[in-house]
């Protein structure tokens, strides 16, 4: 365990951002935290990253945090080498080469006002802040949204290595569904500010089933995370349950669908 | 702590450049004037408009209340604003230094470049007064509890910058906007230093007071020349009429300064104390 979640909520007045939030992350493993806009990835971030205060529960780390925040700031009047040396400044570890080679590996310019740097640009200086300073733990928030694809894999490619490498686990915020593919090892998804559903995505995987038959109320086994039905059958996302005979057919889960699922939630189509 | 200082250094280096700046131009001014002053023979003192009472010369007394004016406004307001504005306390305060410690790095730095140009300019100042007062005193005698003379001291000074300092850092604080918190501050800081000025410095201690039966004899002043009136009237006691007079002599002016400083640095922890406890609540982003 590199970082525990136990409980965790915050309130806005009287309404719960995030609530009842039990997690854990794992070293050297990639974990996609996933939900849809507003329901609470960027609140429960910033409460790991430490400048957010819960209202409950408990983030126990063991080791360093660093995060990369969706909007990526930066002082604008200073160039990427002071950037560096304001982390340096502000950060127990720095290690100035793995930044500067970060920055050097996706082109940009060290000696250039961060302010007259592409989004992009301005992108891979945060992580290149963010991986100079050697945390266990790695929070990104939507890190890939302003990239163009080739850099989107490349970068990615580069994070993975990273988290393989030194042990440090990272937890990476996404909309894109398509994106946790071959990618995350765990799974964290969020509805509405709960937590729905959390673990390895293996597990995950294989503890799902979706089942097609003829027209049902309920499904043969298991239970339902997501059902829709047409005319002439019936169509089940199941946890759990052993797997019916006929005149059910068992069809493989994919993470798109699995995610979907749940990001709809209930059993109404 | 140095380290954060030197990273105040970099990240602030215009508002570090510009307060260094002006307070530089504002020393050259004083030095240059109190020359000038010095060097004006005593019966060509009529002569020279720019020494008349209320002239550019004695503006220039003002300028380390100016010059915290100047700090409160566009080194304290704008500090931790400026941060939320653009997101980047999100960035700074998720480094391995948490947010208290990296206030107060900048706190120390900037506060105290504040404090070591306000005192700079407060000596040079006081100079100037010295010399004012030695060629002009006989033509406009300076009340020690006039602004120009009660402000020309280095503690007061120290206090009324740092206390701008640390109103414009609460302000920053707690609006989150740098317009906001400039505009409050300005108000706040001039709204304070008048206030002090006019209504609270001659009650720092009570008054002497006197009272003189009413004589045919023509009336002498009850309150010392130097010093300065608080209240005055007619009042009989035991049925007699006579005058009194409530006042604060000059040699209570060290006192009074000392008083006024520690009110404001008072005020100033007050402010500080708020402003550390309310940034490191983290209560939103």
């Amino acid at each position: 365990m590199t970082l525990r979640v136990q409980g965790l909520g915050k309130r806005y007045g009287d309404s719960w951002a995030l609530r009842d939030c039990s997690f854990e992350l794992e070293r050297g493993r990639v974990t996609a935290l996933v939900g849809a806009n507003g329901a609470g990835k960027t609140t429960l971030l910033t409460m790991l990253a430490g400048v957010l205060r819960p209202d409950e529960g408990t983030v126990e780390a063991r080791g360093r945090i660093s995060f990369v925040a969706q909007d990526k700031p930066l002082y604008g009047h200073l160039d990427a080498g002071g950037m560096f040396q304001i982390a340096r400044r502000l950060n127990d570890v720095w290690h100035q080469q793995r930044a500067e080679s970060w920055a050097r590996r996706f082109d940009v310019p060290l000696d250039r006002r961060c302010r007259r740097l592409s989004t992009g640009q301005q992108t891979q200086v945060a992580l290149a802040v963010a991986l100079g300073s050697r945390p266990d733990v790695l929070l990104l928030d939507e890190p890939l949204a302003s990239l163009d694809p080739v850099v989107r894999r490349d970068v990615m490619r580069e994070l993975l290595t990273e988290a393989a490498d030194t042990g440090m686990a990272l937890l990476m915020s996404t909309h894109v569904v398509a994106e946790i593919s071959g990618v995350a090892d765990s799974l964290v998804l969020l509805r509405g500010g709960k937590l729905v559903l959390s673990g390895d995505l293996d597990e995950l995987m294989s503890s799902h089933s979706r089942y097609v038959g003829p027209p049902a109320r309920t499904p043969p086994a298991g239970e339902v995370v997501h059902a829709s039905h047409h005319e002439q059958q019936s169509a089940f996302l199941v946890r759990g349950g052993d797997r019916p005979g006929e005149p059910w057919v068992t069809e493989p889960v994919t993470v798109e669908d699995l995610v979907l699922a749940h990001l709809t939630g209930g059993g109404a189509a | 702590m140095i380290s954060l200082g030197l990273l105040t250094l970099r990240q602030r280096r215009f508002a570090v450049a510009a307060i260094t700046a002006i307070a530089a131009l504002a020393s050259v001014v004083i030095v240059v004037l109190n020359h000038m002053v010095a060097a004006t023979p005593p019966d060509l003192v009529g002569a020279r408009p720019w020494l008349a009472y209320g002239d550019l010369t004695w503006e220039v007394l003002y300028f380390p209340t100016g010059f915290g004016a100047l700090v409160a406004v566009f080194v304290g307001a704008p500090l931790v604003s400026r941060e939320y504005e653009n997101r980047t306390h999100v960035l700074a305060w998720s480094q391995d230094v948490r947010p208290r410690r990296w206030l107060a790095g900048h706190v120390l730095f900037l506060a105290g470049l504040a404090v070591l140009l306000s005192v700079l300019l407060s000596l040079l100042t006081i100079d100037l007064l010295g010399t004012l007062e030695h060629v002009l005193g006989a033509r406009y005698p300076i009340d020690p509890f006039d602004a120009e003379s009660f402000d020309a001291s280095v503690p007061v000074m120290l206090g009324h910058t740092v206390f701008g300092f640390a109103l414009g850092l609460a302000f920053s604080v707690l609006t989150r906007n740098t317009l906001l918190a400039m505009g409050l501050t300005l108000v706040g800081f001039v709204g304070t230093r008048m206030f002090a000025a006019v209504v609270l410095r001659e009650h720092y201690l009570p008054p002497i007071r006197t009272w003189r039966a009413d004589s045919p004899e023509p009336y002498i002043p009850q309150v010392p020349a130097d010093g300065r009136r608080v209240d005055s009237g007619v009042e009989f006691v035991n049925g007699v009429r006579g005058h009194f007079a409530e006042f604060q002599t000059a040699d209570r002016l060290g006192t009074f300064q000392l008083i006024e400083t520690g009110l404001f640095l008072l005020v100033a922890a007050g402010l500080l104390g708020f402003a550390f406890w309310w940034v490191g609540r983290l209560r939103r982003i």
